[in-house]
């Protein structure tokens, strides 16, 4: 295993997390892939990717449950090989599946947490309380978890995840199957505690919720394939431009699509194509003839400014 | 490490107890009831005691008191020997359980009305047949010797009793401290099902990603199970002293520290291993295999463990119950303290200590 410490020139106090080079491998397959990123502190930090993309590796490395094969992490100043114990207790987690005891009730789960993260006595009881008001579960205290709905058990989870008034917050896709309004409270919440200054490192794969980060890296198969703020990722990271096509059947015109060469990307949105293109004055008038040889009504086709789907599909191929 | 913390896993352990009926029944109740479900299979498998007889009156008496002790079927004539050595050879073999020697004058001293005195020896390394046995052929000679003086108040034979390898044998029920052990087993079924519970519910990952100590962990499961099994153990000792008149000889503070001891074993080698099982469908089994069968056959509660060929006698050394039953036995029966029971107690020390130390070693490599 060769890891290696970050030499202290890179390591800026302004930074909760800083990853370089940072690999993973199991066995032949390499779960993450060379990959460099930092979290300035008091944003929110956007990890997006799909399923098996190395998302959940990379957390586990940042909390020192897993050693990098090589590279190197540090987490609010601490080498994540050597000093995984000052990172755990200033870091606050809330894992992919909702992970607390549903035959402990609301209290009982916050304060084993909380004395878990040695927070005890007044201070807990203190603490508690304010995590109880901020997350909304007021009047289901006494409740056992297992009775509570999942937008509350989410809450509850990042409830027991503050206590100990974390700098930085680590969350794997926490809304995962929650339902979306209860999704966009929770949010709301997270907007709250980086307003009062703490660190958050969020995994999703909804784009809207990728939307409302302060910055994103996108990572496909292990490689980090973007960075930046959403709009910056928008407006610059495009390869070619995205055009929309309403056309009638949609169906039948992406087929007809598809055996056009040079045509980077071709996707069904609802009922709307999507096409990238890297040449549009060239490729447009080709891609109109071959619908229209195919006898597909075209009611509208533009070029639309690319949505971060757009992009992160497009940077995902290559 | 932090007692505060300590403190917190031990309370919540104890709520998880208290809130699955399953988990409380298995470390309060079940090990109870399966010493008596075990106590009476045993107690009636003594149905078919084989005897070994060495006739040396070869009289037409001796040979009527042979057939009244096999009439029911209950014993049956396995081995007739000539001399002591024959009925050792055979009980060594196993082929008998009991020795009946019948002396050259038996039927000459009853006829005379003096009564006679018949030698029974006893494989005491098979406390299960044994004692039973030993029971039942007093009554047999007792009725016996009923029927032939009808007259007289004062029965003819006197059984001269004397067991092999184990001399604290007189009730049926002796082997009951001895199959402890076994029943005990439960709790460790039950921390075995809690901690690949956790797992399963996904608890235990965000469980490491706090500050929280494997030694505080893993010592904060372990307590709750052990004061539990303290509890169930205690219940077993009741009713084998109570229900099923097994005598107590030994001081109950050093039976009580030995109980610990071989539950800090018995649970510390469980909570080790199932640190590596995902799965409480496997847990289950690992400890069933793990545990429960080779402690049946192995540990020298129901076979003898000295007859056992080296491979057999290494992993019945590993077994936390090989030691155990005899701390049981000897408590119950023999009168023993933990002074006279320190290597044994010392042996279950470390079989618990070595796999608690491994545990914490390799706590947070098993994401």
């Amino acid at each position: 295993m060769t890891t290696h410490h970050l030499p202290l020139t890179t390591y800026a106090p302004d930074d909760a997390v800083i990853a370089e080079n940072l690999t993973r491998k199991f066995g032949k397959f390499i779960a993450v892939n060379t990959i460099s990123f930092r979290v300035a502190r008091g944003e929110i930090f956007g990890f997006l990717g799909p399923n098996g993309s190395g998302k959940t590796t990379t957390i586990k490395m940042l909390l020192g449950l897993l050693h990098p094969t090589s590279g190197a992490a540090n987490v609010l100043g601490y080498d994540v090989v050597h000093h995984p114990e000052k990172i755990r207790s200033m870091v606050g987690y809330v894992s992919q599946k909702f992970s607390l005891y549903t035959d402990l009730n609301v209290i009982e789960n916050l304060n084993f947490y909380g004395r878990a993260y040695r927070v005890w006595g007044k201070q807990l009881d203190a603490r508690r309380q304010i995590a109880i008001e901020l997350a909304g579960l007021v009047g289901v205290e006494r409740e056992l978890t297992a009775n509570l709905a999942g937008g509350f058990k989410q809450r509850l989870a990042l409830a027991a995840a503050i206590l100990h008034e974390p700098q930085l917050l680590i969350l794997d896709e926490p809304t995962a199957g929650v339902d979306p309004v209860s999704r966009r409270d929770f949010w709301k919440l997270l907007y709250r505690l980086a307003a009062q200054g703490t660190t958050i490192f969020v995994t999703t794969h909804y784009m809207d919720e990728a939307e409302q980060c302060h910055r994103l890296a996108f990572i496909h198969e292990g490689h980090i394939v973007a960075t930046g703020t959403p709009s910056d990722i928008k407006e610059k990271q495009m390869r070619g431009s995205v055009i929309e096509i309403d056309c009638d059947p949609p169906g039948r015109a992406l087929e007809i699509l598809r055996q056009i060469e040079n045509l980077d990307e071709t996707a069904l949105y609802g009922s709307l194509v999507h096409v990238v293109a890297r040449d549009v004055a060239a490729q447009q008038p080709q891609i109109e003839r071959a619908l229209r040889d195919a006898q597909i009504a075209i009611k509208s086709i533009a070029v639309i400014p690319p949505s971060l789907e757009d992009v992160f599909i497009a940077r995902a191929k290559g | 490490m932090s007692l505060h913390r300590l403190w917190a896993i031990i309370r919540k352990e104890f709520r998880h107890i208290q809130r699955d009926k399953r988990t409380l029944f298995l470390v309060t109740l079940s090990p109870a009831i399966m010493l008596i479900a075990f106590a009476y299979l045993f107690a009636f498998e003594v149905q078919s005691v084989r005897l070994g007889v060495w006739d040396a009156d070869q009289s037409a008496l001796s040979r009527q008191f042979i057939a009244s002790l096999i009439a029911d079927g209950k014993f049956s004539l396995a081995e007739n020997g000539n001399g002591y050595e024959s009925l050792r050879g055979a009980m060594m073999r196993g082929d008998i359980h009991l020795g009946v020697i019948i002396p050259p004058d038996f039927e000459a001293q009853i006829l005379a009305g003096d009564g006679a005195s018949v030698q029974l020896i006893a494989d005491g390394s098979d406390t299960i047949a044994a004692a039973g046995g030993v029971t039942r052929f007093r009554q047999r000679t007792a009725e016996f010797a009923r029927r032939l003086t009808s007259t007289s108040s004062a029965p003819p034979i006197i059984v001269q009793a004397q067991a092999w390898y184990n001399r604290d044998l007189d009730s049926t029920f002796a082997m009951v401290p001895g199959l402890v052990p076994i029943v005990m087993i439960m709790p460790s079924l039950a921390i075995a099902l809690a901690i690949t519970r956790e797992r399963e519910l996904g608890s235990f990952e965000t469980l490491i990603a706090t500050p929280i100590h494997a030694f505080e962990y893993l010592l904060g499961k372990l307590i709750p199970y052990i004061a539990y099994g303290v509890v169930s153990a205690s219940i077993a000792y009741a009713l084998a002293i109570i229900w099923f008149r097994v005598p107590l000889r030994g001081p109950v503070p050093d039976l009580l520290a030995m109980t610990v001891l071989y539950l800090f074993a018995s649970l510390g080698v469980t909570l080790f291993i199932c640190g590596f099982i995902a799965s409480q469908g496997t847990a289950m089994r690992v400890v069933m295999l793990l545990f429960f069968i080779p402690s049946f056959f192995l540990s020298g509660v129901t076979l003898p463990v000295d007859t056992k060929s080296g491979p057999g006698q290494f992993i019945s050394f590993l077994l936390p119950a090989s030691h155990f039953v005899q701390i049981t036995r000897g408590a119950f029966l023999k009168a023993m303290g933990i002074d006279q029971l320190a290597a044994q107690s010392l042996n279950l020390f470390l079989i618990g200590v070595i796999p608690f130390a491994l545990g914490i070693l390799t706590f947070r490599k098993r994401v």
